[in-house]
């Protein structure tokens, strides 16, 4: 049990693997946002095993295209080879024996750097008077303009629009355990086999086949224990890049640890974004279109696989998703600065448009005299309502959004709570009350369908194997018991294998609460279907002269607890194991026609699953402290709807883990940067993450509104909790300032934004 | 390059004699030269608490001491914490309680609450919610590893 092994401290994640042959590499990373670059002298030192520079590595790559669509394609290098773009931009690789060695090293390399002016904020990039890459006209990196000109007879005509511009900070996902690299290569076979951690081992090794210049085969991926990857570890890094093509050329095993401070500022920035809204309504109330110009900070480069569009396009894909209405445009665009590269991090894309479309549904329920709650209960599609296809074009399977919003209203006491507010207003308290309900995007499958395998030995043992991995989400407890329940078989039988490309069938891996959708339905299939053969070949052997075909399988036999017997007659029963010990080997007595042999005991399914929409509604109320400027959570619901639930106490820990990690992107997460691109934030004194004082009590409950999309009814769940956080905690705050929270439009709610806020006069 | 010491330390009641690098720190010497990879480094910077071991009963950061500091010194860590089979009470209660989802902090907290459990008789929700507020966990949101630290404290069946 992986949880066994983890309390134990017996998990192996990437800086445990064995180590003893490796040389150690350390980064020369650039302290320039952007500067051309001259000279690079290595020290003098016995100790220097190699170093190699971006021009020394371009004998041993190709430069790799970002291809992802609606993208602008220019040539990526691992290492940069005449411009460095961002503080922490790596420059050159230094190999030595020991890590402390190579850092030594590494602080001893000189580099000639001629600073250019930094593009710091979109503003500048927009603007474009530097263009950061050669072979592109401007800084726009992504540009996808959809449904143009599509509302403006609905806003010309509407009672009211609401509009307005909100910004949302830079953040960093954080995962506990930093990313890392371990290299080998075998000249005898001429393979690669990089362990790396991360969320997608195919997708890196298939970059990784186009930049080394072999073929997929000559490369396996292996993924550890990943310490958690919350979307960073969900993209090829440089490094991924530099030490398999270094391990080659030196003959030596490699190994490279990235410590917090290289994390934090070039490990994977995520999320700054600026949304321009525009909201039509009648004078019922009733939003009639949106308008949307949502515009990513993407720092320097586009990254693969999902490239720099991936907040901003994410975010408007699904914009006022939850809301009935007949029209919407919007525009996503990207643009590049001298930033770290932005890369996924949790809730991606879409916290930052609920809290936009969270915040404008609250301004326009004030200027409709509504209460917050019934200008949503008026606009959310009803259960009946469904499948829906949205003005921007989704198609949405089921869902309870009005039901989990009245669910939630009533779980929070929200009229209770109104008549607390009153009494602490007439004591002259700010105290606020707010609402966030939005619907999820999730088992989204692009750049890849999925696959799931299973294999059952002679002697019973069950492999399955998957194409997603676990970061923590328990795939192996989750997917052990739904293949033993699909099979009836104990759990204890059922191995799970994942993250390993020798292994396992080729995949897109974890990311966008994806894998129970994508990978669970695969392997529930793919146990069902060798489940009714093992029900064949237990009928032969119960009834040797009747062979039941396969349709009639599950009726006319039964397994549980791995004994099988015929539904006619009970009490004549064989093994699982005995019949997976037949199929394999050949007994005299009783040889298996070939239609049974065929195939052995092993299945496998792909496919490419059309996306589902989860919902979820919250509820919270704040009071500000008016000296401090912080403000105080007193209450906080959050009502979840992910379709069937498979694993109850999995799907609980990831709404309450997600609406933690929520909390910290409302309230402290920032990544800051100073005018001339410098770094602020590069140690966790200085971007701080939620500690076990900073949580309130998280009341969570659920719906179960299966999926219409998916064979197994489940829908993605690990993302709705941190999306909520920063809505609903921006409404509340923006509630209890009561005129002054009208222009509470920025993430963080920090006690320096709010202060401000609490000047106006 | 920096200077060496000898040093004889005790790590989960086994005695090691070791020359080692002047400024290796106790984290890596436990990784490294024991291969006691159970205690994570999630920060190196004494921040994040995922390196906490026992030293001398105190729960420290092994990232921030230097072994050579540390002869005649007695370390905890995770892997001593079980009897082979038997796992500690804490661990058992980590499990039960959902307290981890990764698992890469997980170590750190239960040194944290061995030291817990040692030093306050009875220490209730509020108690412990301040004692491993020194340890980050980015994927339960803590309420688990509360619980799993609370029944422990109630149940008294601390060693």
């Amino acid at each position: 049990m992986k949880a066994e092994e983890f309390v134990r401290g017996q998990g192996q994640y990437l800086a445990d693997l064995p180590d003893q042959d490796c040389l150690h590499v350390a980064f020369v990373r650039s302290p320039h946002a952007h500067a051309r670059v001259g000279e690079i002298r290595a020290p003098e030192s016995s100790a220097l095993i190699a170093i190699c520079t971006g021009a020394d590595l371009l004998a041993d790559i190709s430069p790799f295209r970002v291809i992802a669509p609606g993208h602008l394609d220019y040539d990526w290098y691992p290492l940069a080879h005449d411009r460095v773009l961002f503080v922490g931009e790596p420059v050159a690789a230094v190999v030595a024996e020991t890590p402390y060695i190579a850092e030594d090293l590494a602080a001893e390399v000189e580099v000639e750097y001629d600073p250019l002016d930094a593009v710091t904020t979109l503003d500048e990039s927009i603007t474009g008077g530097t263009v950061l890459h050669a072979e592109l006209e401007n800084n726009v990196l992504f540009n996808l303009p959809v449904n143009e000109g599509a509302t403006a007879d609905t806003f010309a005509a509407a009672h009211l629009v609401v509009e307005q511009e909100f910004e949302y900070p830079r953040q960093n996902a954080l995962p506990l355990e930093t990313r890392g690299v371990l290299a080998r290569f075998d000249p005898r076979d001429q393979r690669y086999t990089v362990f790396t951690s991360t969320q997608m081992p195919h997708l890196i090794r298939s970059a990784l086949s186009q930049i080394l210049n072999v073929n997929e085969d000559d490369i396996r991926v292996i993924k550890p224990d990943v310490g958690g990857g919350f979307g960073l570890k969900g993209q090829l890094f440089p490094e991924e890049v530099v030490l398999p093509a270094l391990a080659r050329k030196l003959g030596r095993p490699l190994k490279w640890i990235e410590d917090r401070r290289e994390s934090l500022m070039a490990g994977g920035h995520a999320h700054e974004e600026r949304l321009h809204l525009s909201a039509a309504f009648d004078a019922d109330g009733n939003l009639l279109a949106t308008k949307s110009l949502l515009d990513g900070d993407a720092g320097a480069h586009s990254t693969f696989p999902f490239g720099a569009g991936l907040d901003p396009l994410t975010g408007a894909l699904n914009i006022f998703g939850a809301y009935r209405h007949k029209a919407s445009e919007f525009t996503a665009r990207a643009f590049a600065t001298n930033k770290a590269p932005a890369v996924s991090y949790r809730g991606v894309g879409q916290i930052q448009s609920v809290f936009a479309v969270e915040r404008l549904m609250d301004i326009a329920a004030d200027q409709l005299k509504l209460d917050p709650a019934e200008l949503r209960k008026l606009n959310l599609y009803e259960n009946s309502e469904f499948p829906v296809t949205s003005p921007g074009g989704n198609e949405f399977d089921t869902g309870s959004y009005r039901e989990t919003l009245e669910i939630a209203l009533d779980r929070a006491d929200y009229t209770g709570l109104r008549r607390e507010q009153e009494t602490a207003r007439e004591e002259g308290r700010l105290y606020g009350i707010g609402l966030a309900t939005f619907n999820e995007v999730s088992g989204v499958s692009i750049f890849g369908y999925d696959g799931a395998s299973i294999r059952i030995g002679p002697d019973g043992q069950v492999r399955a194997f998957i194409s997603t991995g676990s970061s923590g989400q328990g795939h192996e407890k989750v997917y052990g018991r739904l293949v033993a329940e699909a099979l009836g078989i104990s759990p204890e039988l059922v191995r799970v294998i994942e993250g390993d490309t020798d292994f396992c069938p080729v995949g897109a891996g974890t990311y966008a609460s994806r894998s129970m959708v994508t990978t669970g339905n695969l392997l529930e299939s793919a146990a069902r279907e060798l489940r009714d053969k093992i029900l064949m070949i237990g009928g032969l052997l119960l009834s040797p002269d009747d062979l039941i075909p396969m349709e009639n399988a599950a009726n006319e036999l039964r397994i549980a607890d791995g004994v099988i017997s015929l539904v006619r007659e009970p009490t004549a029963t064989v093994t699982f194991e005995a019949v997976a010990q037949l199929a394999h080997m050949k007994n005299f007595d009783f040889p298996l026609p070939q239609e049974l042999v065929e195939a052995g005991l092993e299945c496998t399914h792909y496919e490419q699953h059309k996306t589902v929409y989860s919902n979820s509604s919250a509820v919270a109320a704040v009071e500000i402290d008016p000296d401090t400027a912080q403000f105080s959570i007193r209450r906080c619901v959050i009502i979840g709807d992910c379709g069937r639930i498979f694993d109850s106490s999995t799907v609980d820990a990831q709404l309450v883990g997600g609406a933690a990690m929520g909390l910290g992107c409302a309230l402290f997460e920032h990544l800051a940067y100073d005018s001339n691109g410098q770094i602020l934030t590069t140690s966790l004194l200085d971007y701080l993450v939620p500690v076990s004082t900073d949580i309130p009590q998280i009341e969570i409950g659920h719906l179960e509104t299966p999926s219409t999309f998916s064979a197994n009814g489940t829908k993605g769940m690990g993302e709705g909790g941190t999306m909520a956080m920063p809505a609903v905690l921006a409404n509340a705050v923006a509630d209890a300032l009561m005129d002054k929270g009208r222009l509470l439009n920025k993430i963080p709610l920090s006690e320096e934004n709010i202060f401000q806020l609490l000047q106006i006069s | 390059m920096t200077g060496t010491t000898s040093i004889g330390i005790r790590v989960n009641g086994e005695d090691f004699e070791r020359e080692v690098e002047d400024r290796l720190t106790l984290a890596d010497f436990l990784r490294s030269e024991l291969r006691l990879t159970g205690t994570h480094l999630g920060c190196e910077q004494g921040s994040c608490g995922a390196c906490t071991v026992l030293l001398d009963g105190s729960a420290i950061r092994s990232c921030l001491v230097f072994a050579s500091q540390l002869t005649g010194a007695e370390v905890t860590t995770v892997e001593g914490l079980a009897n082979q089979a038997d796992l500690h009470p804490l661990q058992s209660a980590f499990i039960k309680n959902d307290a981890l989802q990764c698992g890469f902090c997980t170590p750190g907290f239960l040194l944290t609450a061995v030291e817990i459990l040692n030093e306050t008789d009875h220490a209730d929700e509020s108690t412990i919610r301040e004692a491993i507020s020194g340890n980050i966990c980015r994927c339960t949101g803590y309420q688990g590893i509360v619980d799993a630290i609370v029944e422990v404290a109630r149940s008294g069946s601390e060693r």
